[in-house]
């Protein structure tokens, strides 16, 4: 089910007006959550339900164990791990693995086709199924690091697990951060709800007003696979694609939050305006916050983080940055991506430029300058179907083929230029607005205060409905 | 006044006040600009693809008798009883749509009649075009159907970018807004009827050869025998059931009518002669008479006029 959804309206109408009836028991309310997000889930397809129970009841099993038998806890977290890396590799990588499995025989003459080995229920991507399965291995791996106490009530367990308004595409909620708050009954205070309106509303703003339309011509532009244009009309086409994203996955990190609010649970925040970064550094802090924290606390530290020398520290943020890489998808482009954060962020520690930077006037402007550039470059990688399409749309942009030719009436028409550019500016504005007062509590801020008030929320919202498209999905449900 | 506090109660309130006013009004120019066809389309075809009602009158064809056939008009002229267009765009009239329509029609009806709409297209051997153009609609997963079901209101349409950006350059232009508002095709669609509505201005009469084999070049050409015979056999079983068949050639520019018989090799004399022989009843319409806005389908008034035609002959027949 998607958020953007007529159906999703309904669903959650039914949700919240029976949530109150089954709040009151801990077994009743968990069990509801869970059905609920069972049909959440399983409207997309209910087979692959199976999947989350499967994964759920490992990590379950897993925990128990190791509590109940501490001398075999390294086995039990070895299972744990190869239950839903297992799961995660046959469902998401195996397809890739044979594919190029047939091209590297080919070289050797050989004809080895493992796809049509394939069960056909596994060529098929479960949605979310990177979320649910990182979210349910770090339960384990918290028990087995003695950080967690193990539920003994599998409905608990599974309310955390499902939980809906995060399920398909994160955040990825830390069992120590949700368990706990999943025990209690949070009364949902006045403040709480509007939070939680405010967020909702502002998500549906950002991928339906923003993300949707300007995905149209981002779409438009990657679909040819004979690359046409300018150099400076792919500066801008990659500049979409970089706003696109960022609305399209923190417009729905926004939505769950602001429906957990609305239950009384706190999710953690997922993207800090990581457009008004400085460094590339500071921009892993600020994107993809759960999952960037996961990589940080499940490999980067356990490799042994930058404790063992400044080349080690490189070689484990490679290692980290590579895996972030693969996980968002099956292809050598994510990989090259993670490979190209690697890379930047390595001549980052090297050069530690953007700390001199900061030591001159206007540094810090040109650090954000030189921080966006990056992103947006690699953003390229990230979202071109091809190698050749990197490599030509690359060389454009770098060598700024066309001068400052952007193309318009050709490559893009006078009302999509001017379409376009006033979505970009909506987000770049609010960005720069941040930037400008990074030391100041934005929340107190005059915009922020005047954006969030009831009548500034509806004008939001009128928007959104009368300038939604087509119901498209969220970019995230395919990782 | 403690309720006024609360910002998510100032919220609701204000939105439900703004969306009353923009619906009833027309501020936003939201309306009948097609900015969500193809969801329109498909939730349409999904719709009358796993209709469970049953009617008096069923009219069955290609796409033109989809947009060409008025059920609101026919109800004029047949007072009391129930038409519905259950036509689909590209489907020929082969064995399995055939029973389809029949399962739609209400057998206890003492005035059961079932409308074909012949074009030489709907003859062709097209039974894999089923799979593309009927099945997909049918066999949708139930949660789909339901979700379509579940959200069948035609209220809080979208404006679009594109929409608003052509009025704006409308208001410099005029000439140029008269010639474009002329050139828009939009549908207006009614899911309760299975008509497939085109509101136009346009009239195009000048169609070559290729405009003909272009648009059906992904379909077998050429009338299809075993369809012919299946679809006489077919109304033979119908009147002895005491079903009324009705026939008609769906209206196409002229210059069209004379292309398709030409490449689908259609003798129109002889398969009314057989229609008529099998205990169907012919409806004569002269193409002439009515004006397309593309050469296939009909605007709405002029759906509208054939449709109050043919429900005439059919009043006089029933």
């Amino acid at each position: 089910m998607l958020f953007n959804s007529e159906i999703f309206f309904i669903f959650s109408l039914i949700f919240f007006c029976l949530w109150p009836l089954f709040v009151r028991n801990n077994n009743t309310r968990w069990i509801f959550l869970i059905a609920a997000s069972f049909l959440f889930y399983g409207w997309w397809d209910f087979r692959y339900l199976s999947l989350i129970i499967v994964c759920g009841m490992i990590d379950f099993i897993a925990a128990l164990s190791m509590e109940g038998f501490p001398r075999y806890r390294k086995i039990f977290l070895f299972l744990s791990l190869l239950g839903n890396l297992g799961i995660l590799f046959s469902f998401k990588y195996l397809t890739f693995i044979s594919e190029n499995i047939k091209i590297l025989a080919s070289f050797v003459h050989l004809d080895i086709s493992l796809t049509q080995h394939t069960p056909e229920f596994m060529l098929v991507l479960p949605v979310g199924i990177s979320f649910y399965t990182f979210q349910s291995m770090s339960y384990s791996i918290d028990v087995y690091n003695g950080n967690l106490k193990p539920t003994r009530n599998v409905f608990h367990y599974f309310a955390y697990l499902s939980m809906f308004p995060q399920l398909v595409a994160g955040p990825i909620i830390r069992a120590k951060d949700m368990l706990p708050q999943l025990l209690k009954v949070r009364p949902v205070t006045e403040s709480l709800f509007w939070e939680g309106t405010v967020l909702i509303t502002h998500g549906f703003f950002k991928k339906i007003f923003i993300a949707d339309h300007i995905g149209i011509f981002v779409s438009a532009a990657f679909a040819n696979t004979h690359v046409a244009g300018s150099g400076l009309y792919w500066w801008l086409i990659a500049l979409a694609f970089s706003i696109q994203i960022y609305c399209d996955f923190s417009g729905y990190s926004d939505i769950a939050r602001g429906l957990a609010k609305w239950m009384g649970y706190e999710i953690p925040i997922n993207f800090n305006h990581p457009y008004s970064s400085i460094s590339l550094r500071d921009f892993w802090t600020r994107w993809h916050i759960s999952l960037s924290s996961w990589f940080r606390d499940y490999v980067y530290i356990p490799l042994g983080g930058s404790k063992k020398g400044f080349l080690h520290g490189l070689r484990n943020m490679a290692i980290t940055m590579l895996l972030s890489g693969i996980w968002h998808g099956a292809s050598l482009t994510f990989l090259l991506w993670g490979a190209c954060h690697a890379l930047f962020l390595s001549i980052e520690r090297i050069t530690r430029w953007p700390e001199k930077l900061n030591n001159i006037p206007f540094g810090h402007w040109v650090a954000w300058i030189v921080t966006m550039l990056q992103v947006i470059l690699a953003w390229v990688i990230f979202r071109a179907e091809s190698f050749p399409q990197i490599v030509d749309i690359l060389s454009r942009m770098i060598t700024f083929q066309g001068g400052i030719k952007l193309g318009i009436g050709e490559q893009i028409s006078v009302r999509d230029f001017y379409i376009l550019t006033f979505l970009i500016g909506i987000v770049m504005l609010r960005e720069l607005y941040f930037f400008t007062r990074a030391n100041q509590s934005f929340k107190n801020s005059f915009i922020y205060t005047k954006l969030c008030g009831p009548f500034a929320l509806v004008v939001l919202a009128l928007v959104t409905i009368y300038f939604r498209g087509t119901t498209s999905e969220f970019i995230y449900f395919r990782f | 006044m403690l309720l006024w506090k609360n910002r998510s109660v100032r919220f609701l309130v204000y939105l439900l006040i703004l969306l009353f006013a923009l619906e009833t009004t027309d501020i936003i120019p939201v309306k009948k600009q097609g900015y969500n066809r193809l969801k329109s389309y498909n939730r349409h075809y999904t719709l009358k693809a796993n209709q469970s009602d049953h009617y008096d009158i069923v009219a069955f064809g290609d796409s033109s008798v989809s947009t060409d056939i008025s059920p609101e008009a026919m109800v004029a002229s047949l007072p009391g009883l129930r038409p519905y267009n259950f036509a689909f765009p590209g489907l020929s009239m082969n064995k399995t749509m055939l029973m389809a329509t029949e399962d739609r029609l209400d057998v206890t009806s003492p005035s059961k009649a079932i409308l074909l709409g012949f074009s030489t297209h709907t003859l062709t051997d097209a039974e894999q075009v089923n799979n593309k153009y009927y099945y997909p609609f049918k066999n949708v997963p139930f949660t789909e159907l339901l979700t379509i079901r579940l959200t069948g209101y035609d209220l809080l349409n979208p404006t679009s970018f594109d929409y608003l950006y052509w009025l704006w350059t409308q208001k410099s232009n005029p000439t140029k807004k008269k010639k474009e508002a002329k050139e828009q095709i939009i549908p207006i669609i009614h899911d309760d009827t299975g008509w497939f509505e085109l509101e136009s201005d346009v009239v195009k009469t000048e169609f070559s050869r290729e405009d003909y084999v272009n648009k059906y070049k992904d379909i077998a050409l050429g009338i299809s025998p075993t369809v012919v015979s299946e679809l006489l056999e077919q109304v033979r079983i119908w009147h002895q059931k005491g079903i009324r068949v009705f026939g008609f050639r769906v209206p196409l520019a002229p210059a069209l009518i004379d292309i398709s018989d030409e490449v689908d090799q259609f003798n129109q004399n002889q398969f009314v002669t057989d229609f008529m022989q099998s205990g169907g009843t012919w409806i004569p319409i002269n193409s002439k008479g009515y004006k397309t806005v593309d050469g296939f389908h009909l605007s709405g008034r002029e759906a509208r006029r054939l449709s109050k035609d043919i429900a005439e002959v059919i009043k006089s027949k029933l």
